[in-house]
């Protein structure tokens, strides 16, 4: 067994990872050992990445024991670059983390000096400070870093005023590539935890609040907020994000969905509001965000002199409070598609969206009369027919026997040859009326055959 | 001058609410004549009653809804998800010999009774739509009276399929017992439904029990012929 991390203290007795355990334990014989779960760290790395979002929509974590934070355009909102670092170290601290944060114009640069510089911010265009730093902080390999030792290139000065085609030479495009992105010459894309949306309204407290009135009251006041800027650039939302941010660096998440984009306050609130129980305050929240992370273009409507908007808006909105509490996909539209198989023959397309151009068809391909009713699986049922291919005399279908007393049929429906998960055989449908009036429709799986007596199933109900 | 206070009084009935919504013709002169104001009434609650299964009762369903659609507006149909594999879905292109077309009708799928009767209320305040009907739940006193306002305030019509076994509601409309009815002859099988209707109950009408077909050529409900005395033909 191995040591994978040492805290300070045990840094300070002489142990590095690495060591054997038991080497270590003979150094400190009361040393504290505690098994490595790096899944566990991966994920709790992954949750304090999002609670850094606090401070600037793009963060990402860095290998595994780092985040980075691009706050390009942040930093005024908590009163300079100095505050927003002794904000986010006093936070972490409190977190009881160790910590080495470090401000670059650049990430390589931001990543070289928080682990192999002073830490804190680096001046912009300070590049002395950066070429005083090992090679190592470039990022290389350590058997690029073990040759350039043995060129005795030790510090990065030694090799940023080099001749660049000798080092391309010797090295392969990585070191140039790592110098290039060290001093701002090439770019370095950040992978972030989640897209910035186009329009976000944020708030925080100086006390962290719990009351669900008062959650509710943060979000209409943010709600106000995006709406008036979605109008003023003509967009409408189809889909919100209503983050809160907890004082024990958790994050939960609300996401509202619509049919069509729309900016209409009281209608998202409707649709929040059936959400809103399941923030916990938990000890407290401190700050919310509220992200349109879908928006589309959406022209203003007039409201009618008499006061009547829109006819579909109020249908559209309907839906989408439908679809808010009972699910996705529970108001559907019936849409035709151009198979013969009848349960293929009809798509339950969700309410408005945009047409399937590639199996739809116009108009319901059946020419024959179909049932009013569909059952989802076809029903075995005991049939008594003559052989070979006459409709049946009686059936028994949910325990309750039916005697037939008009047929219609057979309607042969083959099976689609052209799709490759093909297992379907042949269908014989019938329409059937037993003696009470009751009609049926029914088939038979397959052509008759002695050896194998097809099985008969019951698909739908006829009026 | 009696047109003048009858109206008056239903006026005074609805609290001064919504515009009142004229009566649709069912498009069978006998049922219209037991049925007040002589036609199906909007802007209120109808229940139609029948075993669960039987495509008789989705029928008449079918064909009362397409009548109070009275050709504007849209459908909205609310079933329960777990009575699906029970009494089947709402199949597209049978629906069409039915007077529905499947462009005007929106399905929704509930999960709960509760979330269903929601659903029926929040649809029904809703004035872009036509008629609402829900599948599958027996509301008590309560919950009719609110989807007779609901229906009310926003000027659509509701319809419960219930299954067999209610009580007829006082705040309905009307309420329907219907039945799968026999054919008469025995030649080739005609294409028309025939159904057993009683209008057990009638706000302001006269109930009654009829045998009726329904004609999809016409897109209305007819009282089936009258039984003549004739030897019973062998089946072909």
């Amino acid at each position: 067994m191995r040591v994978g991390a040492v805290d300070q203290a045990a840094a300070n007795s002489g142990i590095t990872p690495g060591m054997r355990l038991a080497d270590a334990r003979a150094l400190v014989p009361h040393l504290k050992a505690v098994g490595m779960n790096p899944a566990a760290d991966a994920r709790a790395l992954a949750r304090l990445a999002d609670w850094a979002m606090r401070y600037t929509p793009w963060s990402a974590t860095d290998g595994e024991d780092g985040i980075a934070l691009d706050i390009t355009g942040c930093a005024h909102l908590f009163g300079g670059e100095d505050k927003m670092l002794h904000d986010l170290s006093k936070r972490l601290g409190s977190y009881r983390l160790t910590t080495r944060l470090a401000l670059a114009d650049t990430p390589a640069a931001a990543w070289a000096w928080a682990r192999y510089g002073e830490g804190g911010i680096l001046s912009s265009g300070n590049i002395d400070a950066i070429n005083a730093l090992p090679v190592a902080a470039l990022r290389i390999s350590a058997s690029d870093a073990h040759d350039l030792a043995r060129l005795g290139l030790r510090r990065i000065k030694d090799i940023a005023n080099m001749p660049r085609a000798p080092l391309a030479a010797r090295f392969n495009e990585g070191l140039l590539n790592r110098l290039d992105q060290i001093r701002g010459c090439a770019s370095e894309p950040l992978t972030l935890r989640r897209p910035p949306a186009p329009y976000r309204s944020r708030v925080a407290f100086a006390e962290p609040i719990g009351h669900r009135k008062d959650i509710e009251g943060t979000l209409k006041h943010l709600l106000a907020d995006l709406c008036a800027r979605l109008e003023t650039a003509g967009l409408g939302a189809r889909k919100l994000a209503f983050t809160a941010y907890s004082v024990d660096a958790t994050t939960q998440h609300i996401v509202i969905g619509t049919a069509a984009p729309s900016r209409e306050a009281a209608h998202f609130i409707r649709l929040f509001q059936e959400h809103l129980d399941t923030i916990d305050p938990g000890f407290g929240l401190e700050s919310f965000t509220l992200d349109a992370t879908t928006a589309e273009r959406l022209m203003p409507t007039q409201m009618l002199l008499t006061g009547k908007r829109n006819a579909t808006a109020s249908l559209t909105q309907l839906v989408d409070r439908l679809q808010t509490r009972l699910g996705a996909g529970a108001v559907v539209e019936l849409k035709p598609v151009d198979s013969h198989t009848p349960e293929r023959a009809v798509l339950m397309a969700p309410a408005f969206e945009r047409p399937n151009k590639i199996n739809g068809a116009e108009d319901w391909l059946a020419q024959q009369p179909r049932p009013i009713r569909l059952l989802p699986s076809p029903e075995l049922i005991d049939v008594i027919a003559p052989i070979p291919d006459d409709p049946p005399l009686m059936f028994r279908w949910r325990k309750v026997s039916h005697r037939v007393a008009r047929s219609e049929g057979p309607e042969r429906i083959a099976p689609e040859w052209w799709r490759r998960d093909q297992t379907q055989r042949a269908r014989d449908y019938y329409w059937l009326e037993d003696t009470d009036g009751r009609r049926f429709w029914v088939y038979r799986d397959g052509p008759f055959s002695p050896e194998s007596a097809p099985r008969w199933y019951l698909h739908g109900l006829f009026a | 001058m009696q047109a003048d206070l009858r109206s008056k009084i239903r006026r005074l009935e609805r609290g001064g609410r919504a515009a009142e919504l004229s009566p649709v013709p069912s498009g069978c002169p006998a049922l219209d004549a037991v049925l007040p104001r002589q036609g199906l009434a909007r802007g209120g609650l109808h229940v139609v009653q029948g075993r669960p299964g039987d495509g008789a009762v989705y029928g008449f369903t079918l064909a009362l809804t397409g009548r109070l659609r009275a050709n504007d507006g849209i459908v909205v149909w609310i079933q329960c998800g777990r009575d699906c594999q029970e009494n089947g879905i709402p199949y597209g292109p049978g629906l069409r010999a039915l007077g529905i077309d499947s462009r005007h009708l929106l399905l929704v799928k509930a999960r709960r009774a509760v979330d269903l009767l929601w659903s029926m209320e929040e649809a029904l305040r809703c004035p872009d739509l036509a008629v609402i009907v829900g599948e599958g739940v027996a509301p008590n006193i309560t919950a009719a009276r609110r989807l007779q306002l609901a229906a009310e305030t926003g000027s659509t019509t509701a319809v419960l399929v219930t299954p067999p076994g209610t009580a007829p509601n006082t705040t309905a409309l009307t309420h329907w017992r219907i039945a799968a009815a026999p054919a008469e002859t025995t030649a080739l099988p005609p294409r028309h439904p025939a159904w057993t209707v009683e209008l057990v109950r009638c706000r302001g009408g006269k109930p009654g029990q009829w045998r009726m077909e329904w004609r999809h050529e016409t897109f209305h409900l007819d009282l089936a012929a009258p039984l003549v005395d004739r030897p019973v033909v062998a089946t072909v």
